[in-house]
């Protein structure tokens, strides 16, 4: 049980830090795409996309420390379900968008993929509160778990590029014919 | 030890699950090419050179009956049409125009893919038909192995398949009409 905690805490941390480092190097892009999902009026939208990268990666070192876990995966969790909320809302209008969960490190665009990883990205953390509520062990970050985390990670930025490799050919071939 | 193989394995796990992403989405990518594309369209169909199969239905705007062997007389320019699909929409004003165009020299009959008579009162709202249409009788359509609409398919006066493919403008419809003998002696001018 330790391990799976160890390795869902290293890959939710891992990930978060990962996807908001790009967002922050462009975060003029990143405002200008949050405003373009066109869920929250504009000014709102501004300070969201300003605020949001930075959310994420504290939310994401907090997570490493066991006093801070709680509220870092709650945060996650809240922020998760609101991403949700505008992603569906973007499906519902038929727009294609760029998702910017990566900033400009990997170009993917808003669709079932997107939700499908969010909705894993919610159930993990949703573990992590439980386990880390019901204080069933200590963690002990092993090197094995803090390798496995990462490779976790890795893992779901490597099925995002495929995903949007995929599409963008698929949409090469739908435009040629 | 222990715990290195444990590691490893889980690692080697995680390397399978990415490698067999990949090979889905290659997998995915071939279906692609190899049945969307107006190459793998344009292989939809009867071959050209083989006769089409019998088939039999009355038609949905003149009542009349039709068979394989009212379409014998003259070249017959077969469309498929369904729907839910604009572009067979769009084509209608062309077919159209070609049947004027053509008169007495092709036959024109288009295959409405399904039978909801409903779907096809709407489709032919405000978009009158000059030939006939006549809903898939007996799954003609796949009897014709037609998977994607407007597809059609030039018979000459035997009912040998001369020419087929995508059908959505009033270019492919003459170049599919181009094929038949009388229209080449048209165009000669004999």
């Amino acid at each position: 049980m330790s391990n799976i905690l160890s390795i869902f805490i290293t890959f939710i941390s891992a990930f978060f830090i990962i996807s908001s480092i790009p967002k922050i190097i462009n975060l003029k892009g990143f405002i200008t795409l949050t405003a373009d999902y066109g869920v929250v009026p504009g000014k709102v939208a501004t300070i969201l996309g300003a605020l949001f990268p930075f959310v994420e990666l504290i939310l994401g070192i907090m997570l490493i420390f066991p006093e801070a876990r709680v509220l870092a995966a709650t945060g996650i969790i809240i922020l998760l379900v609101g991403f949700q909320y505008a992603v569906i809302n973007v499906l519902k209008t038929g727009k294609t968008l760029s998702c910017g969960c990566y900033g400009k490190l990997i170009d993917s665009k808003v669709d079932n993929f997107t939700i499908l990883k969010i909705r894993i990205l919610i159930l993990i953390s949703l573990y992590i509160v439980a386990m880390s509520l019901l204080k069933v062990e200590n963690t002990l970050f092993k090197g094995g778990d803090i390798v496995i985390g990462i490779a976790l990670s890795i893992t779901i930025l490597a099925f995002q590029v495929l995903w949007s490799t995929s599409k963008q050919s698929r949409e090469i071939l739908k435009n040629t014919n | 030890m222990g715990n290195i193989l444990l590691y490893s394995n889980i690692l080697l796990w995680i390397i399978q699950l990415i490698v067999v992403f990949s090979i889905i989405m290659i997998f995915k990518q071939f279906g692609d090419i190899y049945l969307k594309s107006s190459d793998a369209i344009s292989r939809d169909g009867i071959p050209i050179g083989d006769e089409i199969p019998k088939f039999q239905g009355l038609s949905y705007n003149t009542g009349k009956y039709f068979s394989k062997k009212d379409l014998e007389k003259m070249p017959t320019l077969i469309g498929f049409i369904s729907p839910n699909c604009p572009a067979c929409k769009d084509m209608i004003p062309d077919w159209n125009r070609a049947i004027t165009k053509y008169k007495g020299k092709v036959n024109f009959l288009l295959i409405g893919v399904g039978q909801n008579r409903d779907q096809y009162n709407e489709f032919l709202k405000n978009r009158p038909l000059k030939g006939d249409l006549i809903l898939d009788p007996d799954n003609v359509g796949q009897a014709f192995r037609v998977r994607v609409t407007p597809f059609a398919i030039m018979l000459d006066e035997k009912g040998v398949v001369v020419e087929k493919g995508l059908c959505n403008s009033e270019q492919h419809i003459e170049h599919l009409i181009s094929y038949s003998s009388s229209t080449k002696l048209m165009k000669k001018g004999v």
